[in-house]
């Protein structure tokens, strides 16, 4: 081996302890705890047959959500939806708050707020089609 | 100045950087009680774990996420076990005192300069190299691996001439004799005497290349020369020679 390639991996050597301190490091403090507000839009699912939706459901909900750093992170990069499952559901008008499992997060993500807290929405029973 | 100012504002951002460096400088000293090649490795795999479970943790996937952490938890048993020589002699050297190391080095020199000056008396010709920072290993040919410490009495006699392994040099790594029979490569240099033998020829070519001190003794004449950088130090007493070899090798080369 010369010299220089010795010097070189003595170099690699330090290169790579650093990174590994960094790597260490940002793992350690991508745990810490942090909070996210994110942008979630409501998708409705199960619409029973022979309801109509009378009102307008908003479309996106402003979702707080807490938890390590690197998975609000993760969840920054995926996005996160809301479900709204409708199949109970009956004519007139019923209000929906929005349980942490609606959002199909981490176990480890904790759903702090959400704006609006609740989803009011109106059915009604279709016209029967005309014979 | 500026960033002074905004490092002392901002004190997480400066303990943060301690923490970095303090980690780093850790693991640095750690990886620095192994060879480099081999610490290489091993950081190398650790980073690879790391940066996997970052990864895996960032995607939230779970079943690898697992593997790496079972991975990761196991590691330093894993690489206890795989190294354990390693680490052994790593911390063999951390406690060794230093009067312990001068003994060593004086032992060493003393038995090589024993054993070559009854080469010299006897005219056998004999080719010693010891490596220095710079390892031997690449420019070596054939050889017979030996791991032994070194003694007079078996630098003797492996360049007794019936022995199989006397035609060749004798390689002295970390303070060990690890080689024995091992051919060098001849310099190229035409300004050499033509006179010169084979074994001189060898000890002057591995000298260009590396940072060994190679020591040689005339079958012909009986002297002894020392080559180191292709420069040639020649008829040497056994004092002069124990004189020169302290200089050359430091203690940091033969632990």
């Amino acid at each position: 081996m010369t010299e220089a390639r010795a010097t070189d991996q003595v170099m690699a050597v330090r290169l790579l302890s650093l990174l590994l301190a960094g790597l260490l490091w940002l793992g350690v403090t991508l745990e810490h705890s942090g909070e996210v507000k994110l942008q979630v839009p409501v998708v409705l699912e199960h619409m029973p047959a022979g309801l109509l939706l009378a009102s307008t459901p908003p479309g996106v909900l402003e979702v707080t959500v807490s938890g390590p750093r690197i998975l609000l992170l993760g969840l920054r990069l995926r996005g996160a939806g809301c479900l709204l499952d409708l199949s109970g559901a009956q004519a007139g008008a019923a209000s929906f708050s929005a349980p942490d499992g609606n959002f199909s997060l981490d176990r480890e993500l904790k759903v702090v707020r959400v704006f609006p807290s609740a989803i009011r929405l109106t059915l009604v029973k279709a016209a029967p089609a005309p014979r | 100045m500026v960033l002074m100012s905004y490092l002392l504002q901002n004190i997480d951002v400066l303990q943060d950087l301690l923490d970095l460096l303090l980690t780093g400088l850790i693991i640095w000293r750690l990886a620095r009680l192994m060879k480099t090649v081999l610490a290489l490795r091993i950081l190398t795999a650790l980073l690879a774990l790391v940066a996997g479970h970052l990864l895996a943790r960032l995607l939230s996937l779970q079943t690898v996420r697992l593997i790496f952490d079972t991975f990761l938890a196991s590691s330093v048993v894993v690489l206890a076990v795989i190294f354990q020589t390693d680490i052994r002699r790593a911390f063999a050297a951390l406690i060794r005192s230093r009067a312990v190391k001068d003994v060593e080095m004086s032992d060493l020199i003393d038995e090589l300069v024993f054993a070559v000056g009854g080469l010299s008396q006897k005219r056998i010709g004999a080719l010693i190299v010891i490596e220095r920072s710079i390892q031997v290993d690449s420019y070596l040919a054939v050889g017979t691996e030996i791991d032994a410490k070194v003694t007079s009495e078996l630098i003797s006699s492996i360049f007794l001439p019936y022995s199989p392994i006397h035609d060749g040099a004798v390689i002295i790594q970390r303070g060990k004799l690890t080689r024995a029979g091992c051919f060098l490569p001849l310099t190229q240099n035409f300004e050499v005497s033509k006179s010169l033998g084979t074994r001189h020829r060898a000890a002057m070519g591995l000298s260009e290349l590396v940072d060994a001190v190679v020591i040689v003794v005339s079958e012909e004449t009986g002297t002894v020369s020392v080559f180191v950088g292709g420069k040639k130090t020649t008829n040497l007493d056994p004092p002069a020679l124990g004189k020169l070899l302290r200089r050359l090798v430091e203690q940091r080369w033969i632990k």
